[in-house]
């Protein structure tokens, strides 16, 4: 790791995966944490009021967040996000597929003691 | 929840009701190297005034730049100096009238719009547009009908 590295802050993408999907105009992403010891620094850095107050025009209705703990993963459930859904959305991609990039793209909350070693 | 359990099944079935939208239509034309960007904007903004003002076309529309803005343009993302970026305009409307003079417009600015556009294509389909309902069980009446065009 170089000092530019070093001194970057982070983003989701750097510790988790994600994947997007729709139903009606609700999309649905879910984040995984690639390292279990990841786990905690990616719960506080994705609440639902992050992922809700970062894109307030895209997700128009509520956001709710389920932690699925054994599996190191946060399934976010966005309400009213899809632009009218598949068929109302002019977006080129009009299932949000794409969003999961969105999340993914987040800095990290992350203290000192959060880095790896080395 | 950690074993698979169930309870007594729904009264009533979920329905896709589908809906007659009118036309759908898409258009894109791309610029390329030195100013792009500016370009692509500049064409977006030519195509956006043109419609509403000099059309007076009311229906759905949106404006996009590939390359630059347009998967997450909602969410408010956006490239700083893109080198190769593409117009894309889609609309719907039940007029396809309203379709047929936005692909005009886009084409029209091969050769009347900013410098270096080229590569355009576009496309006018359907639309159907759906909606999901519930529907209490005994008004589904099952049955299979096979329809040859």
């Amino acid at each position: 790791m170089n000092a530019r590295q070093r001194n970057a802050r982070r983003i989701v993408r750097d510790i988790a995966h994600a994947r997007a999907g729709d139903k009606g105009n609700t999309s649905n992403v879910s984040v995984w944490a690639y390292d279990p010891a990841d786990f905690e620094l990616l719960k506080r850095s994705l609440t639902a009021e992050r992922i809700s107050d970062a894109f307030p025009d895209l997700i128009r209705g509520k956001v709710e967040r389920y932690v699925i703990a054994h599996l190191h993963g946060l399934n976010f459930v966005l309400q009213d996000a899809l632009e009218g859904g598949v068929n109302g959305s002019l977006n080129l991609d009009s299932h949000g597929k794409s969003w999961s990039y969105l999340v993914l793209g987040l800095e990290l909350e992350e203290r000192a003691d959060d880095r790896p070693v080395g | 929840m950690w074993n698979a359990n169930g309870t007594t099944r729904p009264q009533t079935l979920k329905v896709t009701v589908g809906f007659d939208a009118g036309y759908q239509a898409e258009a894109g034309v791309s610029y390329a190297g030195s100013g792009a960007q500016e370009r692509g904007r500049l064409a977006a903004e030519i195509v956006g005034e043109r419609l509403s003002q000099v059309h007076g076309i009311k229906a759905d529309l949106r404006i996009d730049l590939i390359g630059v803005s347009s998967l997450f343009a909602t969410a408010g993302v956006r490239a700083v100096d893109a080198l190769d970026v593409r117009l894309h305009v889609t609309l719907r409307s039940r007029a396809k009238e309203d379709a047929e003079i936005m692909l005009w417009e886009i084409e029209s600015l091969l050769c009347c719009g900013p410098a270096g556009g080229g590569g355009f294509r576009g496309s006018i389909v359907p639309c159907v547009m759906t909606k999901s309902v519930l529907v209490a069980r005994d008004q589904v009446k099952p049955g299979l009908e096979v329809l040859v065009a």
